[in-house]
């Protein structure tokens, strides 16, 4: 029997398999009741995607199941998700294997996330209250995380935090009194210097103290020029976040005061023949009092035409949009077209097509595009005033594929992830979302609709959504996909040992 | 100065060689002493000694009024999460003591600020696991209970309401619909009765913590229906608990309710066009229909003692909405030209500046309350509106009494002494308008004018700034004004030894 799975103890006198099982908090073990236990049939095993809620004691139970694989997975709000069999944090679930007639019984422990503590102080020491604090994941550039407010003592806490290393950062505040610039812990203004804070699951990281620097603010205030006259929902926003307020019956507008540095405003008004909407960057070093004209929406033209530049009028086939701004990407959204065209709110967009299982996206060209993958990937479009704005993307109806079976010592291993990454070696550069796949019941794994291109591959249970980097350390081999050929490429297990 | 009243003033030292009185000071942390920058520190000068006068104080807590008159002042100190300091208060519910400095003195002003209490605990399941986010309410320990603030619980069901005066205070966590569950608002420890509710004391610079509170699972209910005609309000929902306020656009829900009385206003200002109406939940209620009507027109006339009109010009007529949540904020009813004035509809109360040379004696509505405590018509007075509006008439005496005397400790008059008047129902023993509240001048005088005739207790202290009910019991003098009569009232200071 393979180590890696988690099998049933068999009971003699049942007639369909029974998982069933407890679920505590990780730190005190006091029953979870109502935590939500999903299980999912690994690809071979019969059967839906079944749910139940754990019973006052913790308990729950999935009766009358066909023998097979299944992932279990537990979640309850304010807990990290657990997949059953995990190894740690970010590791993927193993399946849990049951015969027929046969029952598992599962204890899942659920830890709380990560959270931040700290204080922020004035020039003596004196607590700062009702000041906002900014938690950003430790990338270039941080990335917004989640944010809290001191309270009266000046005290903070940023909870619900996934392991990992982040930033913390004060807001800017104008107070009757004073004004402080955005200030990183511990009392640095600039991301070089800031000093990055460790969080683990079911831990408070605790003094994260910012001392914020006292300094000027400038207040940013404008009209909004409609026509015919309308009031304007304006909107300001940095890699702080934003702050949203409407013109008033002369299109006047006013935020809050902010830190000097680079911010964006966009603004947008109900007309008589739909919505009007402008765009503009913004570097604030002084007060300022801005015009903002709106306009109709910009068009895209959508084209998806053939490697011969031949329309391809496939239907399943989408556009994917998602916006992009100063305080980062927005959630993807399937684009409604009519007759090829949508209209977008002006400013920076991604696009991506999602290709029907025959196509396979070869190439992509769009105003003021920037390449941010590969063909397949995310592109990155520029989109202001009241024009059309034409994108093609370009189809090979001869997509790759790779498949094979993930083993370990020989034996072929049921619900193994596989990570497929389109990578580019010399930037190494990951050029799309990563995709994910895991094996059947009989080891079995296939990727298809894959553009030509280099690939890295591997299958483990050690990570759910590895990084580039783990992908490093994991050794994970490398291929060239030629275009339309089905690649076979057995993997062997990777485990950390 | 006089030696006479030397022990009830704070003297300045003597600076031989200013040209005028210099109050300076500094304003620290009470619990760590720290120096607090940019605390607000105030100036009040008795009897017509100048102009009220604010400072900040400097990064070191350092303050310095300008050059002043000599005279008696009230200095006060207040700082965001701070409570207010008078300077020279023997706690934090007594009249500051007034500081007497001569020409050409100077004083220096040593003011601790402490911070406001809170009360801690955790929000526990049923197996003392902690509920996040559910939200919690302190309420005064009055009857009913009178909402104070209401935060959210963290992650681990852990909060910490704060901000809070000193006082005995009831815990109450807010009903709340989960996807899996619903809870009922409970007090601390657990019970849905108020009877039942621990009461938790706040001092100043404490956490009272172990406030815990174990929600009791119990059905809630949905409120929803329609505005008619459709459009677009500002609707509010009212309960015991406290008040919500959405737009609604034609339809409106509210979900997760727990049983009980409850009032819906809906407003259109710009349109004034309103509804109200007065439910009880017992059961889902989906299909409420609010009926937008125009505003009532509230026609405010007065009358002298002869029956004559009085130019309303001179008056100054306050209303206020009083609803399940408690009284809200007086708003002045401006009339322009004398017209009606237009006022959404609902429960009100009218009442009548007073004036020094004019008493209420008199008041009468029509459409009549159906019911009406005991209440005198100085005081606030009850009017429902609805669509057809009201007819107010306050009736007015051009002599009304007043009060006047000395507060003496002693056979020492008191320079600055707080005295306190209070309109009193004799029987109930109830207070029936707002406190009135003077000071003494220099020469330990006081007067309060433009009275009606009734009962009222009286008291000069400086042991409160804002005497309960009950603060009055134990040294209130009773007093009786009637027709026009100038009384005499000297009064001898109470303090609390």
């Amino acid at each position: 029997m393979p180590k890696w799975l988690l099998f049933a103890a068999a009971a003699g006198v049942l007639h369909a398999a029974v998982i069933r099982g407890t679920v505590v908090e990780h730190q005190s073990g006091h029953p979870l009741a109502r935590a939500l236990v999903a299980i999912e049939p690994v690809s071979g095993t019969p059967g839906k995607v079944r749910s139940v809620r754990t019973n006052l004691s913790g308990v729950f139970e999935f009766s009358a199941l066909s023998a097979g694989a299944y992932l279990v997975n537990v979640s309850r709000r304010a807990f990290a998700p657990v997949q059953y069999g995990q190894k740690r944090w970010k590791a993927a679930g193993v399946p849990v294997v049951v015969d027929e007639a046969g029952s598992a019984i599962l204890n899942i422990r659920l830890a709380r996330y990560g959270a931040i503590t700290g204080t922020l102080l004035d020039e003596n020491g004196v607590a700062l209250p009702e000041h906002e604090v900014v938690a950003y994941l430790n990338t270039r550039p941080p990335r917004l995380a989640a944010r809290g407010t001191t309270d009266d003592r000046g005290m903070y806490r940023i909870y619900g935090l996934e392991p990992g290393a982040y930033l913390i950062r004060t807001a800017a505040r104008d107070y009757d009194e004073g004004s402080y610039l955005p200030t990183f812990a511990r009392e640095s203004a600039t991301v070089d210097l800031a000093l990055p804070v460790e969080v683990v699951l079911d831990q408070d990281t605790t003094d994260a103290n910012v001392r914020p620097a006292p300094g000027r603010l400038f207040s940013v205030s404008g009209r909004a020029i409609t026509s015919p006259r309308a009031p304007a929902t304006v909107t300001l926003v940095s890699d702080m976040g934003s702050q949203t307020t409407t013109s008033d019956s002369d299109g006047r507008f006013q935020f809050k005061p902010e830190a000097p540095g680079q911010y964006e405003v966009y603004a947008q008004s109900s007309g008589a023949r739909g919505l009007n909407a402008a765009f503009q960057p913004l570097a604030l070093d002084r007060d300022r009092d801005i015009g903002v004209t709106l306009s109709p929406l910009p068009t895209l033209e959508v084209r998806i035409a053939d490697t011969r530049g031949q329309s391809v009028d496939a239907p399943g086939i989408q556009i994917l949009s998602r916006r992009k701004d100063l305080s980062g990407d927005g959630k993807p959204n399937t684009l409604r077209l009519k007759d090829g065209s949508a209209q977008l709110m002006p400013g920076r967009w991604d696009l991506s097509l999602a290709p029907t299982p025959g196509y396979v996206v070869a190439k992509f060209s769009g105003p003021r595009a920037e390449e941010t993958g590969g063909p397949d990937g995310w592109h990155e479009i520029s989109v202001a005033g009241n024009g059309a704005f034409p994108v093609i993307f370009t189809l090979s109806s001869n997509p790759g594929a790779v498949h094979g079976i993930v083993k370990s010592a020989g034996d072929p291993v049921p619900g193994a992830p596989v990570y497929l990454e389109a990578y580019d070696p010399d930037r190494r550069r990951r050029l799309a979302d990563l995709r994910t796949v895991r094996t059947d019941t009989r080891g079995r794994y296939t990727f298809a609709g894959l553009a030509p291109g280099l690939y890295r591959i591997l299958s483990t249970f050690e990570f759910n959504a590895p990084e580039s980097s783990d992908l490093d350390a994991s050794g994970a081999g490398m291929f060239r996909l030629e275009e339309g050929r089905d690649e076979p490429l057995d993997l062997d297990l990777y485990v950390i040992r | 100065m006089s030696s006479a009243n030397t022990r009830w003033l704070l003297l300045a030292a003597a600076a031989v060689s200013m040209q005028a009185a210099v109050i300076r000071g500094v304003v620290v942390d009470h619990q760590s002493g720290r120096p607090l920058a940019r605390a607000l520190v105030a100036l009040q000068p008795l009897s017509g000694a100048g102009d009220h006068l604010t400072v900040r104080t400097n990064q070191y807590g350092v303050f310095e009024f300008p050059p002043l008159a000599g005279g008696a002042y009230v200095v006060a100190a207040v700082r965001r999460s701070f409570a207010r300091v008078e300077y020279g208060q023997k706690n934090i519910k007594a009249a500051g003591l007034p500081i007497v400095i001569e020409e050409s003195a100077s004083t220096f002003l040593n003011i601790r600020l402490p911070k406001f209490g809170a009360i801690t605990g955790t929000v526990l399941d049923e197996n003392d696991v902690g509920l996040p986010e559910h939200e919690v309410a302190a309420y005064l320990n009055t009857r009913p209970p009178r909402l104070v603030t209401r935060v959210k619980a963290d992650d681990r069901g852990v909060y910490r309401l704060a901000g809070l005066a000193p006082g005995t205070y009831l815990v109450r966590t807010v009903g709340k619909l989960y996807d899996e569950d619903s809870y009922l608002p409970t007090y601390s420890p657990e019970s849905t009765a108020l009877d039942q509710g621990r009461t938790v004391e706040v001092v100043l610079d404490q956490d009272t913590a172990n406030v815990n509170v174990r929600p009791k699972p119990g059905q809630l209910f949905t409120l929803a229906g329609s505005i008619v005609p459709p459009q677009q309000v500002n609707l509010t929902l009212v309960s015991d608990t406290g008040r919500q306020t959405t737009t609604a656009a034609g339809t409106f829900e509210f979900r997760g309710l727990p049983p009980g009385p409850y009032q819906l206003f809906a407003d259109m200002p710009q349109e004034r066009l309103g509804a109200y109406t007065m439910l009880s939940l017992d059961r889902d209620r989906t299909e409420v229909n609010l009926g937008l009507h125009r505003y009532g027109e509230v026609d405010v006339s007065f009358l002298d003692g002869k029956g004559g009109a009085v130019d309303p010009s001179r008056m100054q007529v306050m209303a206020r909405r009083v609803d399940l949540a408690g009284e809200g904020e007086p708003v002045r009813v401006r009339s322009v030209r004398r017209a009606p004035v237009p006022m959404p509809p609902g429960p009100w109360e009218f009442t009548v500046t007073p004036m020094p040379d004019f008493a209420v004696v008199g008041f009468s509505a029509i459409p009549r309350e159906r019911v009406v405590e005991k209440a005198r018509p100085d005081a606030w007075n009850p009017v429902t509106l609805a669509s057809g509006g009201a007819y107010i008439r306050f009736s007015l005496t051009a002599a009304p009494a007043a009060f006047h005397g000395a507060v003496k400790s002693g056979s020492d008059t008191v320079a600055g002494a707080p005295v306190f008047l209070e309109t009193l129902d004799p029987d109930t023993g109830r207070r029936l308008a707002d406190l009135r509240v003077t000071r003494t001048d220099g020469h330990g005088q006081y007067r309060f004018t433009g009275l009606a005739p009734g009962a009222y207790r009286i008291l000069s202290t400086f042991e409160f700034q804002a005497p309960e009910v009950t603060d009055l019991d134990a040294a209130a003098k009773l007093i009786r004004a009637s027709g026009s009569q100038d009384d005499l009232q000297d009064l001898e200071l109470y303090i609390i030894r």
